[in-house]
């Protein structure tokens, strides 16, 4: 008999579209990782490929059995598609296509081994529809009314669509400096300041917008339990080291601690579209937490502070300014209505 | 339906090959051989691996030897490409000797022949959707023989750890080959779900070894074993996999109209 009305997947499918969404991620990384630590790569058949389209092979296989279950079951057209599940459905035949395009790709072009592989159109074009699948268990969450905390596979969602994006945007991700560099960087001469300063600063305020949108984001929708921040840092600091091959895990370590405190920052606080103070308080200490920690971290495992005081106490002070403005902007002061 | 095959249409076109012969060796159509050094070194080796695309020199003499820019210390062995030695005729200074070597071209086989081969077991897929037992077995059986094509065309690469090449050569069997077992385990629970994961490692199958086409086209395949084994092993697979999607599909389209 058919069915009128569309389902939902239910938390257990998440979970299952998470996990194998975890195997496609990590097979990303590893292709990233291969990409910038290994010179020679001369084939497009190799493990990390491998790792990368069996990951995506299965979670496309996946998601067209929850729509074959439901169809099963006599739902038929958008019915058969489980809620939240429907953009993923459309992502799924686009990054297939973006993979053959790749393969054309790298083989009239050659295959990158630098920044030029965050700016390949095929790659950006698997990258964003890669993202859309991974949203599928926030998307679920969000849509979800009888819930007023995220899933924990929207919150590993949440965590690996932010980690992608700063994969993408490698060339300015601070996370990614071991805590020698980032004390040599801000220890320069006076007056000789040099473009890797500003390199390393700009990558800062980058890094920064990408952690702190998805927890602003997030506290739109609901009110965040403990661990949410952490959960996220541990991703997105997590994937990041595993691109130096894990050379900077002092730094990851340092970041997911801020998560902690962040944690702890949410709980307080209890940020949320109708808090708005508190909303935009958090927006501003939230990355000061962060930014105090990641230079707290550098100066403890080197054993030195960076030279120039000014610059690294004065940097988290604006990442945590450039969050007020990002929390502003997210939840802004209602239009005047003329009476 | 008509969403789920769009969907699986599309990834049918899309899906990106990520299964082919390890280490990126390719069919060709010749094959370059080592045939003399000479004079003769005592305690070198020297032969062409890799499909004939490398040179392999091991030195276990006692001097250190000069090939082509690179110094071959004793113990040592070196493994490089060079473009000199795809002529018909070639020879490369080593130390004091010369390598020789020839370059043997080979006829194409009969594409066409092993092309209707693949029809032949494809329209296989007209049988298949009768019953979930055909469709488990012709499963395995077909991911069988993609399991033995990724074996042999590890084999035959030297020089390279055996578990990343196998898992660069499986690329999407690392999905379809547990989901092959998974199919067995659901035929014999006489499970409906049984077609839909037998028309899912078709499918997936089909497009993973559209590169394998190749291995119609050239004489030489990278392959631990002989290369009409290997173009069977790719018939199964091309043929089998659609074969595999036509059957359960028209076994899932059945059961939904009853």
């Amino acid at each position: 008999m058919l069915q009128q009305g569309r389902t939902r997947a239910g938390t257990k499918a998440d979970v299952i579209t998470v996990v194998l969404g975890t195997w496609f991620s990590v097979g990303l990384f590893l292709d990233a990782w291969a990409h910038s630590n290994l010179t020679e790569l001369e084939s497009f058949f190799t493990p990390w490929h491998a790792v990368f389209y069996s990951g995506f092979s299965a979670t496309a296989a996946w998601i067209c059995w929850l729509v074959y279950r439901n169809y099963q079951q006599g739902r038929r057209g958008l019915n058969a598609v489980p809620v939240g599940y429907g953009p993923a459905v459309l992502a799924l035949p686009v990054f297939a296509v973006m993979g053959v395009l790749d393969y054309t790709w790298h083989s009239i072009l050659g295959i990158e081994t630098d920044i030029e592989i965050l700016f390949s159109p095929t790659h950006l074009g698997l990258a964003a529809a890669m993202i859309v699948i991974m949203a599928t268990p926030l998307r679920t969450a969000w849509l979800d009314t009888s819930r007023d905390k995220p899933s924990f596979p929207a919150l590993l969602s949440l965590g690996f669509c932010a980690s992608l994006v700063l994969l993408f945007l490698q060339y300015a991700d601070a996370t990614v400096y071991p805590a020698e560099a980032i004390v040599e960087r801000f220890s320069y001469e006076q007056g000789k300041s040099t473009g890797i300063v500003g390199k390393l600063t700009a990558s800062i305020f980058v890094t920064n917008l990408v952690m702190l949108a998805p927890l602003l984001f997030a506290a739109r929708r609901w009110t965040l339990p403990f661990g949410t921040a952490t959960t996220v840092q541990v991703i997105v600091a997590g994937l990041s080291a595993s691109i130096t091959a894990f050379s900077n895990l002092g730094i990851a370590a340092a970041l997911v601690l801020s998560g902690v405190a962040t944690d702890l920052l949410l709980v307080k606080l209890r940020p949320s579209e109708q808090r708005v103070v508190q909303y935009r308080l958090f927006g501003f200490l939230m990355p000061l937490i962060t930014w105090l920690f990641y230079f707290g971290g550098a100066i403890v495992l080197t054993g030195r502070f960076p030279t120039v005081t000014e610059t690294w106490t004065g940097v988290p002070l604006v990442a945590a300014l450039s969050g007020l403005l990002l929390a502003v902007l997210f939840v802004p002061k209602p239009v005047p209505v003329r009476l | 339906m008509r969403v789920l095959l769009l969907v699986l249409g599309l990834l049918l076109v899309g899906t990106p090959v990520a299964h082919a012969h390890a280490g990126g060796l390719t069919p060709q159509n010749h094959l370059s051989a080592v045939t003399s050094v000479d004079p003769p070194l005592s305690g070198v080796q020297v032969r062409m691996i890799n499909h004939g695309t490398q040179l392999e020199v091991r030195n276990d003499g006692s001097a250190p030897l000069v090939i082509a820019g690179r110094t071959v210390r004793p113990g040592e062995t070196a493994r490089f490409r060079d473009d000199r030695t795809t002529a018909d005729t070639w020879q490369i200074p080593l130390g004091e000797s010369v390598v020789r070597g020839t370059t043997t071209r080979y006829d194409a086989p009969n594409a066409l022949m092993w092309l209707l081969i693949t029809v032949a077991v494809a329209a296989l897929g007209v049988f298949l959707g009768r019953g979930l037992a055909w469709l488990a077995v012709a499963t395995v059986l077909v991911t069988a023989a993609n399991v033995a094509h990724a074996l042999g065309s590890t084999m035959v690469v030297t020089g390279g750890s055996f578990l990343p090449l196998f898992v660069g050569a499986s690329g999407v069997g690392l999905v379809c080959w547990p989901l092959a077992v998974l199919c067995a385990g659901a035929a014999v629970a006489r499970k409906p779900a049984t077609a839909f994961v037998a028309a899912t490692v078709g499918a997936m199958l089909v497009v993973a070894s559209i590169p394998d086409f190749d291995s119609f086209r050239f004489a030489q395949l990278p392959f631990a074993g002989s290369a009409d084994l290997d173009r069977a092993l790719v018939a199964i697979t091309l043929g089998g996999g659609l074969a595999l999607a036509v059957g359960g599909f028209s076994w899932m389209r059945r059961e939904t109209a009853a």
